[in-house]
């Protein structure tokens, strides 16, 4: 097992919990913005355009934000690349981020949880 | 006996170095404290490296003696205790500096790599002196600054489950559009990286206005490190919670600074230390909102 691997996917006392206590419908629909917005931070984290500041940012956000809904692995290995200061280790970074968003949003799936993408969820 | 011009005053030995003891670290964490502002600070610099004295030259303005009253309180609540340092090891570095006579800069430079650290997280919320006051009747408003979409529609919806309606903005015209609106918010929660604004400005800006001089303003950041943590509070806000936090924790804090008393989480124990507790809460707070 990797470190990677270590991470659980899911915080499962956050996810019951908010699951518990959130309004039914709203936390799945908080995710599946949240599983199509990492992606897209994913997508601007991979342009080979992007500024090591600027992918540095969209980890900083990825971090805060998967982190506080209960989807660890993806908070910390966000968390990793935010600290990255090599240019070098951004593929492989992106890659691991990114199989760990479509691992989570299996996860989500197995438990019930809508973890697609959704057009009209995206209003705040 | 300290070697300190003004012994009479101190009671702390100034080459101890201290850290923070799981009482003291959780203190930063459960989102409600009755530490002051120099106590937090204090707390906050304990980083198990640096000697009292150390500590106290990098703080501008503290007196020896209201240091030295900040160390006792922490130290009587057991939210201090002595860092297992290794003397020979701690000797041989000092020795070494000595010898490359680079010892004060040295010193100052693995202080201020200790301040900006990642990796440390609080959840801090302090009360205020006296409850604040609502207007009787009306809900309670907040303003949420976060520019983050499922971060700022999560905090959003968790402030709702307790009664309080938040305005959200995500950046600067929006702060200033969402500020404008009356009611005063009761409440602010302001991210520090915004994509054209820096929180720790618009904190120096609000404490500044008249309107908002007083109002609660919690720091909701990944910024992690206690040289932020302190740039906050030494700016005047209220709470420091880093990010990702746990949504019973920013409720927490959110009363705390209100005043207000314990959100149900509360009432079932710290959600920071017992996550068997956070659940019973949860139960809780269900039966109690809906």
């Amino acid at each position: 097992m990797n470190a990677t691997q270590a991470w659980p996917l899911i915080d499962d006392a956050t996810f019951e919990q908010l699951r518990r206590v959130m309004p039914a419908g709203e936390f799945s629909s908080l995710l599946a913005l949240g599983m199509q917005l990492y992606r897209q931070y994913c997508d601007a984290m991979r342009d080979p355009q992007a500024s090591l500041a600027r992918i540095r940012s969209e980890a900083h956000k990825l971090k805060g934000s998967a982190g506080s809904v209960g989807l660890t692995r993806v908070s910390r290995l966000a968390a990793e690349f935010e600290a990255c200061s090599d240019p070098s280790q951004v593929t492989p970074l992106v890659a691991r981020l990114s199989m760990a968003i479509d691992e989570s949003a299996a996860a989500l799936r197995a438990r019930g949880m809508p973890a697609e993408s959704d057009q009209t969820a995206l209003r705040v | 006996m300290t070697s300190s011009p003004t012994a009479a005053t101190v009671a702390y030995p100034p080459h101890e170095v201290y850290v923070a003891s799981e009482r003291g670290a959780a203190e930063l964490r459960r989102g409600m404290t009755r530490l002051s502002q120099l106590e937090i600070e204090l707390l906050v610099r304990l980083d198990g490296a640096s000697s009292l004295d150390r500590i106290h030259a990098g703080m501008a303005g503290v007196s020896e003696h209201d240091f030295a009253d900040a160390v006792a309180t922490l130290r009587e609540r057991g939210l201090v205790k002595p860092a297992q340092t290794d003397t020979f090891a701690a000797r041989l570095q000092a020795d070494a500096l000595r010898m490359a006579g680079a010892g004060a800069a040295a010193n100052a430079d693995s202080q201020l790599a200790s301040l900006r650290a990642a990796g440390f997280f609080v959840g801090i919320a302090r009360r205020p002196a006296a409850p604040r006051a609502c207007a009787e009747g009306r809900q309670l408003t907040a303003v949420v600054v976060e520019d983050e979409p499922v971060l700022a529609r999560f905090i959003k919806s968790y402030l709702a489950l307790e009664g309080i309606e938040a305005r959200v903005a995500a950046n600067r015209a929006e702060v200033v559009a969402e500020l404008r609106k009356p009611p005063v918010p009761d409440v602010i929660l302001l991210d520090v990286q915004l994509p054209d604004a820096d929180g720790f400005d618009i904190l120096q800006k609000l404490r500044a206005h008249p309107a908002f001089r007083t109002t609660p303003v919690i720091m909701l950041t990944g910024q992690a490190t206690r040289a932020s943590v302190l740039r906050g509070i030494a700016a005047g806000a209220d709470g420091y919670m880093t990010k990702p936090f746990e949504a019973d924790a920013l409720v927490k804090a959110v009363h705390t600074v209100l005043g207000l008393g314990a959100p149900a989480a509360s009432q079932w124990g710290d959600p920071w230390v017992n996550r068997d507790c956070q659940q019973g809460a949860s139960e809780h707070r269900r039966g109690w909102t809906q």
